[in-house]
């Protein structure tokens, strides 16, 4: 496998702007994320303080985003990567489909919403899981509750489906997508993972539903979970002001550092995170 | 670049498992086809089972050999237990960097 110098995950302002400053510094590089950028800036409403382009809505922002990686002749990989493991002499990424090697890494995978159920870390790998299509061979004919977050929850759990025997769901943010018939629809809040050795109930506030496995599927990541090993602060990646984190190597970006959350400062940050890359493949020193 | 020498490792099954593990420390990967975390895992394990001649590098492919799963109770992968004379010692789920493996065996020698 070939292995690249960088690759970027995440397609907002962060991830956009490291990857600009990449492909200028002559770097070979995956940029992983959405083909519409960003959800959250597509959704803006009005932005002001964005220098150099007063009173644009979201949208515009976005056109403008995507034109200039289209003019640099930049690609994003919608593939969706689960974990990325530092190997010590390089990082391994594994999306859904496959595993790709990188010298550096440079993290923006935005700010992480919600907070983890009780149960869920705890049980994490013993009957816990964050992605449905890794391990749903694992649960075949067996029952598995699955809490999603939108559409792509809704396409992986139909795809559990086709494996287990019985599968629940529990839309925690609500989806138009069509979910399978043969699916069970829960209904109101998911208030514990319990089990000894392994997970052996999800706890709704209607009571306990006995499964062999549950399924967190949000839209976005712990960088916890994307990164083991990462150091936090406050659930933020914690970086120096060359956006270093504590792995070698690993750089992070944007809202997923810390407040405040706007787009020129996690531009600015994206920017600095290239450079440092940059900087530090120049140097050869890839011994970590 | 070091200079890496990767041993491919024996795939077992139910026929084969108990007659490998009995005896002496055995390493053992429980993957699958499907496991993109294996993949990335197993040349950490080559890499080891170059170094660590007097260990057996075993795998067992879950998906082919669903008992054994069930009887290690292995819910997820990569899983990777280490038997010393047929009783499991040690057992580490996902991906580890080379160093956290290899202590994990020398322990047991």
């Amino acid at each position: 496998m070939s292995r690249y110098d960088a690759v970027v995950v995440g397609s907002g302002p962060a991830g956009l702007e490291a990857a600009l400053n990449l492909k200028i510094r002559n770097k070979r590089f995956l940029l992983f994320g959405s083909h519409s950028t960003s959800y959250k800036v597509e959704t803006a409403p009005h932005i002001r303080n964005y220098l150099g382009i007063p009173d644009v809505t979201g949208k515009e922002l976005q056109s403008r985003f995507l034109d200039h990686l289209q003019r640099m002749d930049i690609a994003v990989s919608a593939e969706q990567v689960n974990t990325i493991y530092p190997m010590g002499t390089h990082f391994a990424i594994a999306t859904n489909q496959n595993a790709y090697e990188a010298a550096a890494v440079i993290l923006c995978p935005g700010a992480f919403q919600g907070k983890p159920l009780p149960g869920e870390e705890r049980l994490l790998g013993r009957g816990v899981g964050y992605c449905a299509t890794c391990d749903a061979p694992l649960y075949k004919g067996k029952t598995v509750a699955i809490l999603g977050w939108g559409d792509e929850a809704v396409h992986e759990a139909n795809f559990v489906a086709e494996l287990a025997k019985t599968v629940y769901y529990l839309p925690v943010k609500p989806s138009a997508a069509p979910l399978r018939e043969d699916i069970r629809l829960l209904k109101g809040q998911a208030v514990e993972i319990t089990g000894e050795q392994k997970a052996a109930a999800l706890v709704l506030d209607s009571g306990p539903l006995e499964v062999d496995g549950v399924f967190l599927l949000r839209e976005s990541i712990a960088p916890g979970t994307l990164v083991p090993g990462i150091a936090l602060k406050d659930g933020f990646i914690q970086v120096d002001s060359d956006m270093r984190t504590n792995l070698e190597g690993c750089f992070a970006a944007g809202d997923c550092t810390g407040k405040p959350h706007q787009y020129m400062r996690a531009a600015g940050q994206g920017q600095t995170a290239a450079l440092s890359a940059v900087s530090w493949l120049n140097t050869g020193n890839q011994q970590f | 670049m070091k200079n890496e020498r990767l041993i491919k490792m024996t795939e077992l099954d139910t026929a084969t498992f108990q007659e490998t593990i009995k005896s002496g420390v055995s390493v053992v990967d429980f993957w699958a086809g499907w496991c993109v975390p294996c993949q990335i895992f197993a040349p950490v394990l080559e890499e080891l089972a170059g170094e660590m001649e007097s260990v057996a590098f075993c795998k067992v492919n879950i998906e082919e050999n669903d008992e054994l799963a069930r009887q290690f109770s292995v819910t997820n992968i990569p899983t990777v237990i280490v038997f010393k004379d047929g009783e499991p010692v040690s057992r580490m789920v996902g991906v580890k960097q080379k160093d956290e493996v290899q202590a994990a065996i020398q322990s047991h020698l």
